[in-house]
């Protein structure tokens, strides 16, 4: 009776204007499912030649859409949909870099899906789903709409993995994916279902105010956490949970391993800040440790499996790890520097990782990937701005100045020094410095001679366009970092009792 | 309060939340040890539906319809993560028979 009572009372208390006004909270993702909607009824009505071109400017005009939609929200946004989902600017922030990821994902791919004679539609289609999932996590606000965005990202990376459907590894990475994510998705779904059975609510900040002074002894919580936190450390790639990564990297077509890469990574980031910093700060100390072990496990595994590895797309799949143990260092510290550190190097990690698998992109022949290390042999004698754009992708991931990922590194050290995990920002530096080792080794190839006989690479327009793009900004933004910081501080949520001394 | 009642009979909430937990367990191990792709996708099922009951159960328990909101969503879920998976493992069916994941080995290094 109790819940039918609750049901009408607020179906006599939403209006017209309640939905206009929630709905404008949510517009970023409302306009990237209107897009993927326009685009997939064009589909099929539209010649097949023109498919390909059309669902792409449908993207990138909904992605467009979406960033300035995001944009204006920013500082104006609220809780919406019974606290549902939030525009806060921590959410915008991410609203904003999952609409420029998709945009430069766009960009890339375009040419290597005529390249290898893929569906366009159909993979555009797909990257606007996962990308909406992408920023359903970002705006939620509730145990239930982060388990809805993690699973609309999640399934439309699964079909994307597999996209090359007649290579056997595209096959085996979409089967690898599928089972260990569903398999993940169980543990955080048990978790929520144990946090939520604990506090009695799945809205964030109420569980946030549910907590007493006796949260620390509740089995049930402490249960629900650890379940939570080894399904995050699994969408994060973090080890010990890490099996999966490399694999899936490899067997995925090139532009899918660039676009998750950065976008899974950033998601499942964002809500473990949401869920672990905002919504359960009081027991801090608990989900620290959690995370702290995750972070040098990541940091040790990641960087020391990348060294032997041959496949440029599996050295940056261990190197995702590692820089999973560092934005993991942001998390653990917490507070708002922390969390602006965090923000911070997930857009540095945007520019750089993205940049440096587009040009990965580019390399590919139509009947496949090329990512032997050995294919980047000369690279900047056959297109002296891939080869130096790569280079300095690779310096700025390994963290040299003045590129944007030292600078990222340096914030997200500092506020882990300050919040006294001081060991854990050893382990990071001493593991930054093994990092250089597979790096250079990566920009060694880039400048070897070859022979001359080895043809020009000739480079797509708009694929050209977003390297260039990322690789301005990989030294812009390490150079001025202020603005980039400024409006990451501007997105840390603000969390009282974590940290702060 | 935390009695459940199903016709005349009163059972402990308990009951529920060990069974589920029993299921989600015979899941995981399920996962660990079997080989073949489309008993591990059975098993996810499983997991997903022992915390479904998990929920719902809270949701009683609790007085609170949350629980039972997200039990729905995540049976939506697990419909559409069933009907891509069972897409991409007919999809690797016509090339080659999997009976065993571990014939999935391409990938390494």
């Amino acid at each position: 009776m109790v819940l039918i009572a609750a049901a009408t009372a607020y179906a006599v208390n939403y209006s017209a204007d309640q939905a206009w006004s929630d709905l404008q909270q949510i517009s970023p993702i409302a306009i990237v499912v209107v897009a993927l909607l326009v685009a997939m009824v064009l589909d099929l009505v539209l010649p097949r030649r023109a498919q390909g071109p059309v669902s792409a400017a449908i993207t990138v005009i909904g992605l467009l859409g979406s960033l300035v939609a995001a944009l204006a929200l920013i500082d104006r946004g609220h809780t919406a949909y019974y606290q549902f989902a939030v525009a806060d600017n921590f959410a915008v922030f991410f609203d904003v870099l999952f609409a420029v990821l998709g945009i430069l994902a766009v960009a890339v791919s375009h040419a290597y899906l005529a390249r290898r004679n893929f569906l366009q539609a159909e993979f555009y289609v797909l990257l606007l789903a996962a990308t909406a999932g992408q920023m359903v996590i970002a705006q939620a606000n509730s145990l239930v709409s982060i388990f809805l965005g993690l699973e609309l990202l999640s399934i439309a990376l699964y079909v994307m993995s597999g996209f090359a459907r007649k290579d056997f590894r595209s096959q085996e990475a979409a089967v690898k994916y599928l089972l260990m994510g569903g398999f993940a998705s169980a543990f955080v779904l048990y978790g929520m279902a144990l946090v939520y059975g604990a506090t009695g609510t799945t809205l964030i900040p109420a569980i946030a105010k549910s907590l007493g002074p006796g949260a620390g002894t509740n089995a049930l919580l402490l249960l629900g956490i650890l379940l939570m936190g080894v399904g995050f450390a699994f969408k994060v790639s973090a080890a010990p949970f890490q099996m999966w990564t490399p694999d899936v990297y490899e067997g995925a077509p090139m532009p899918v391993t660039a676009f998750m890469s950065v976008g899974t990574k950033a998601a499942a980031f964002a809500m473990i800040v949401r869920v672990f910093a905002t919504g359960l700060p009081s027991l801090n100390g608990e989900w620290a440790a959690l995370l702290a072990f995750v972070a040098a496990a990541s940091l040790i595994v990641g960087n020391v499996a990348a060294i032997a590895q041959t496949s440029v797309k599996r050295l940056l799949a261990y190197s995702g790890i590692a820089q999973a143990g560092y934005v993991l260092v942001g998390v653990i510290a917490g507070g708002a520097d922390g969390q602006a550190s965090v923000l911070f190097y997930l857009a540095a990690y945007l520019v750089m990782n993205f940049g440096a698998f587009a040009i990965m992109v580019v390399l590919a022949r139509p009947e496949g990937d090329r990512d032997r290390i050995g294919d980047l042999d000369g690279l900047v004698y056959r297109n002296p701005v891939l080869g130096v754009l790569m280079t300095v992708f690779m310096l700025s991931l390994a963290g040299f100045p003045p590129s944007v990922g030292f600078m990222g590194k340096f914030f997200l050290f500092a506020a882990g020094v300050h919040h006294g995990y001081t060991w854990l920002v050893i382990l990071a530096v001493l593991m930054s410095v093994v990092s250089v080792y597979y790096y250079v080794r990566v920009v060694v190839h880039v400048w070897t001679p070859v022979d001359a006989a080895e043809r020009r690479l000739r480079l797509p327009a708009a694929a050209g366009l977003a390297i260039v793009a990322a690789g301005v900004l990989s030294v812009a933004l390490g150079i001025v970092p202020a603005a980039l910081f400024g409006l990451a501080q501007a997105g840390a949520v603000p969390v009282a009792g974590v940290g702060g001394g | 309060m935390s009695d459940i009642t199903i016709g005349n009979e009163h059972l402990d909430a308990s009951w529920f939340l060990i069974l589920a937990a029993l299921l989600f367990i015979i899941g995981a191990i399920g996962i660990l040890i079997r080989r073949n792709p489309l008993v591990i996708l059975v098993c996810i099922e499983l997991m997903l539906n022992a915390v479904n009951l998990t929920l719902v159960t809270f949701s009683r328990q609790l007085q609170n319809s949350e629980g039972q909101l997200f039990a729905l969503m995540s049976i939506t879920v697990a419909a559409a993560e069933a009907v891509v998976g069972l897409g991409i493992l007919v999809d690797i069916f016509k090339d080659r028979e999997v009976e065993d994941v571990d014939e999935l080995s391409e990938l390494r290094g």
